[in-house]
């Protein structure tokens, strides 16, 4: 083989020589050509959501704009995360090394994948001057160990939402802004008088079917403003004495009163709609269900700050997020689809259809609803405030969030509080310690 | 099997190796080609690196290095282990009691934690024993409730499935019209996802609303509030009855097929004979479905220990780990907690258990079936 391969090279006349050569230069001048006639592909994942098709339209209309690259996407399933099967599919994805140039993730689930060594630092793209436009909140979601993996167009926020007809029948007072916010008396009172009045089926629309990232996005803060957490912070080496604390089961067990009293329901007639169907009188907010609030309440609409049950107020923050796989050869390629799906155009595309909090600062300051006129500007400034606090930015967050919602829908269901807690930490534990402490890479 | 291993011996007495039987041969294995790459492929390979897995702390996703464990991942399986816990006394020597008057204990995970030889151990169950309790501690409790669960599903779903299939099969073995239509309607169920399947029956399973709390309340007269899906105690039931429903349609055809080879001499000699139609039932068509049977049952067996789908959209294995099974832990350790040497481990014992429930089964019916023939 060597040899009659060495033969033939030996062999090649000085004419072919000079023909390949010829071949070789009308190929590379010929690339540029070819190039700007196929642009290239950065092939793209979005989980499947209300807002995809919006996502899929952006991207149809950032191919139109430039000829240089070419979006190509695939849509998911499943929205969220703990056990979802766009996470799973990730997971399965970057086991084969098979992950798109242009990874969609869940804001807290960045910090595993960026410690699992499977995405491109952004740093060099998203400079100091061009975040100086977002939401510190967003920009600290996306960081993990100092460094930027990710970036996204809209972050969350979470409050409580009722009717002022409704509040006002009951005497009930109703906060003005963040400085205000109900206590865990006053928040107790207005449930059991609402509950009281007969007029709604039950109280509280907790909207948890179905939920499972629901359950630590919305009721962390709630364990947060008890004085608990999901981890201990300081190291983010145990949960012990913070998720099983006495401040996490006088939480914990305040939530499961709400079932077993009545205030709150497991099963809602119609799942995550019963504020709006006026089948309960106050609904847990989620910033993305604003348009269908208002549209069924309009005036009467009130959004009320989350509760300070002792600690503090605290609200849940964080959503969606584009970053740049391993896998991508093109990463500059990829950062033109992420920087076009963050624009300032974007954005308020996204945030006026989903109704989610824009995570620039520029387009929040002209959104109607999100300025300090708006019915959402409560939110806005719960964010701005230092209300807000992410959920744990750590490489175990897959495992804290698995386990945290595992022991919150026994409780609700009627588990002893202080054993499904211990249990959550035990899990939580076991895994950090067999990942050695996720150590820092 | 049989029939090969017969075969061989005479071939090599017979003859020589001839370029002809070479021929063949390779032929044999080109043909057979498709299917072994894929056995090998699907079943074979991944088979061999789960086993090989489960020895190792190998994860989905970690820039940790993988390292052998041995056989770690089964001890923190299968560790079981058993305290008894005796009732807390005050300073004379008096049993401590709540308000209620029950017997104030320890906290298991108070004694679990006190002593490093139960390290990595906490409670899976507890039975009253006199005045102290008897406490199973396991190393993973979650994987025995699984195990627990699994059998008991298993257990149940096979007779009713297969009860309901037979059922099914008489009735759309008659010549009737239109009979056509009600064999493609109970086969429906088989041919949809049970994805589409369990999300359905969530809103017949509905407290509130649902149809099978209604159709209860109005056969009782009374107002039925279960919370089928929440509730620990009917948690399971519901997942039995929805599988049941949806997979009977596939044994109901190959009941349906059995039925239509029994020879139709048989009923006309027991019908001058002045047999009832539920004496031809129990002595003709029973009998002569003997082999169908034993098809219904090792198969419904082993599909049911796969039991996964309707686990994982309807209740996540909740209400406290109540419909948990050996493949959703599996899946769950493997992929959703990344312990993909862990999730080997369960697969792995979950591959000798099918194994060994399958041949027992067939020992069992085959040899009942060789006394009959």
């Amino acid at each position: 083989m060597n040899k009659s391969f060495l033969s033939i090279s030996s062999g090649v006349s000085s004419k072919v020589k000079s023909a390949l050569i010829a071949a070789a230069v009308v190929a590379m001048t010929a690339t540029p050509v070819a190039q700007a006639q196929t642009p290239k592909e950065i092939s793209v994942w979005l989980h499947k959501a209300g807002s995809s098709d919006l996502y899929v339209k952006l991207l149809d209309e950032f191919n139109a704009s430039q000829t240089q690259y070419k979006a190509v996407t695939l849509v998911g399933a499943g929205s969220t995360s703990g056990g979802s099967s766009y996470d799973d599919a990730v997971k399965a994805a970057a086991a084969a090394n098979e992950l798109p140039c242009v990874l969609d993730v869940d804001g807290p689930n960045m910090p595993n994948y960026a410690w699992g060594g499977f995405l491109q630092s952004i740093e060099e793209y998203a400079t100091e001057e061009y975040r100086k436009d977002f939401l510190a909140s967003t920009i600290d979601q996306g960081t993990y160990n100092g460094t930027l993996y990710a970036i996204g167009p809209s972050d969350s926020g979470l409050g409580l939402v009722s009717r002022r007809s409704v509040l006002e029948s009951v005497g009930a007072r109703i906060p003005k802004g963040i400085e205000d916010p109900w206590t865990l008396e006053e928040f107790n009172k207005v449930l059991t008088d609402l509950k009281a009045t007969g007029k709604f089926k039950y109280v509280f629309d907790t909207q948890i079917a179905g939920a499972s990232e629901f359950y630590t996005w919305a009721f962390s803060p709630i364990l947060q403003s008890f004085g608990g957490d999901l981890i201990d912070r300081t190291d983010y080496q145990s949960a012990e004495g913070v998720l099983n604390g006495p401040e996490a089961v006088a939480a914990l067990t305040w939530i499961q009163n709400l079932y077993t009293s009545g205030l709150a329901t497991l099963t809602p007639p119609t799942p995550n709609n019963d504020f709006v169907d006026g089948v309960a009188a106050i609904g847990y907010y989620p910033s993305w269900k604003f348009g269908a609030y208002n549209t069924a309440f309009g005036d009467d609409l009130v959004i009320l700050p989350q509760p300070n049950y002792g600690k503090g107020a605290v609200t849940g923050l964080g959503s969606w997020q584009f970053a740049i796989t391993k896998n991508c050869s093109d990463p500059a390629g990829a950062w033109a689809v992420i920087d076009y799906l963050v624009s300032p155009e974007a954005n308020k595309s996204v945030t006026d259809v989903t109704g989610s909090l824009p995570t620039r600062l520029s387009v929040a300051a002209q959104n109607p609803n999100w300025g300090p006129n708006g019915k959402m500007y409560i939110l806005q400034q719960q964010l701005e405030k230092g209300v807000g606090r992410p959920r744990p930015i750590t490489p175990a967050y897959p495992v804290i969030t698995v386990a945290f919602s595992k022991a919150m829908d026994d409780i609700i269901k009627g588990a002893d509080v202080q054993d499904s807690l211990d249990k959550a930490v035990e899990t939580i534990d076991e895994n950090i310690k067999e990942n050695k402490g996720y150590p820092v890479q | 099997m049989t029939a090969q291993t017969a075969s061989l011996p005479k071939a090599k007495t017979g003859y020589r190796p001839s370029t002809l039987r070479n021929n063949q041969t390779l032929v044999a294995f080109l043909m057979s080609a498709p299917a072994l790459i894929g056995l090998f492929m699907f079943v074979v390979g991944p088979l061999l690196l789960g086993f090989y897995w489960s020895t190792t702390d190998r994860r989905l996703i970690s820039p940790l290095p993988t390292e052998d464990v041995g056989l770690r991942n089964y001890s923190d399986l299968l560790g079981l282990n058993i305290i008894t816990i005796m009732p807390e006394r005050d300073e004379n020597g008096a049993i401590r009691r709540d308000e209620n008057g029950a017997m104030v204990y320890p906290r298991t995970r108070t004694i679990v934690r006190s002593d490093p030889a139960y390290e990595g151990f906490s409670e899976w169950f507890a039975l009253p024993l006199g005045e102290n309790r008897v406490t199973v501690i396991a190393k993973d409790p979650v994987f025995m409730r699984a195990l627990v669960n699994t059998f008991i599903f298993v257990l149940f779903i096979v007779p009713i499935q297969g009860g309901l299939a037979l059922i099914m099969a008489l009735l759309v073995n008659q010549k009737l019209r239109g009979i056509v239509f009600f064999r493609t309607a109970f086969f429906a169920p088989v041919v949809t996802s049970m994805a589409v399947i369990a999300l359905v029956w969530m809103f017949l399973y509905n407290p509130e609303r649902g149809l099978i709390n209604e159709f209860l309340s109005l056969v009782s007269r009374s107002d039925v509030r279960i919370e089928w899906l929440n509730d620990v105690g009917t948690a399971m039931i519901a997942i039995v009855i929805l599988s049941a429903w949806q997979s009977a349609g596939f044994q109901m055809v190959i009941f349906l097929a059995g039925l239509q080879g029994i020879p139709e001499e048989l009923y006309e000699a027991a019908r001058v004979d002045g047999a009832s139609p539920l004496q031809q039932f129990w002595s003709i068509t029973l009998p002569q479905l003997r082999n169908t049977t034993i098809f219904v049952v090792i198969s419904t067996t082993i599909l049911a220990f796969r039991v996964f789908t309707q686990v994982d959209i309807l209740t996540k294995g909740g209400p406290q780990d109540s419909t948990v099974t050996l493949v959703l832990h599996a899946v769950n350790q493997g992929f959703r907690l990344q312990r993909i040497g862990y999730g080997s481990a369960v697969t792995v014992i979950f591959f000798i258990i099918v194994l060994f429930v399958a041949f027992i089964q067939r020992r069992v019916l085959r040899s009942e079936n060789a006394v009959e023939g």
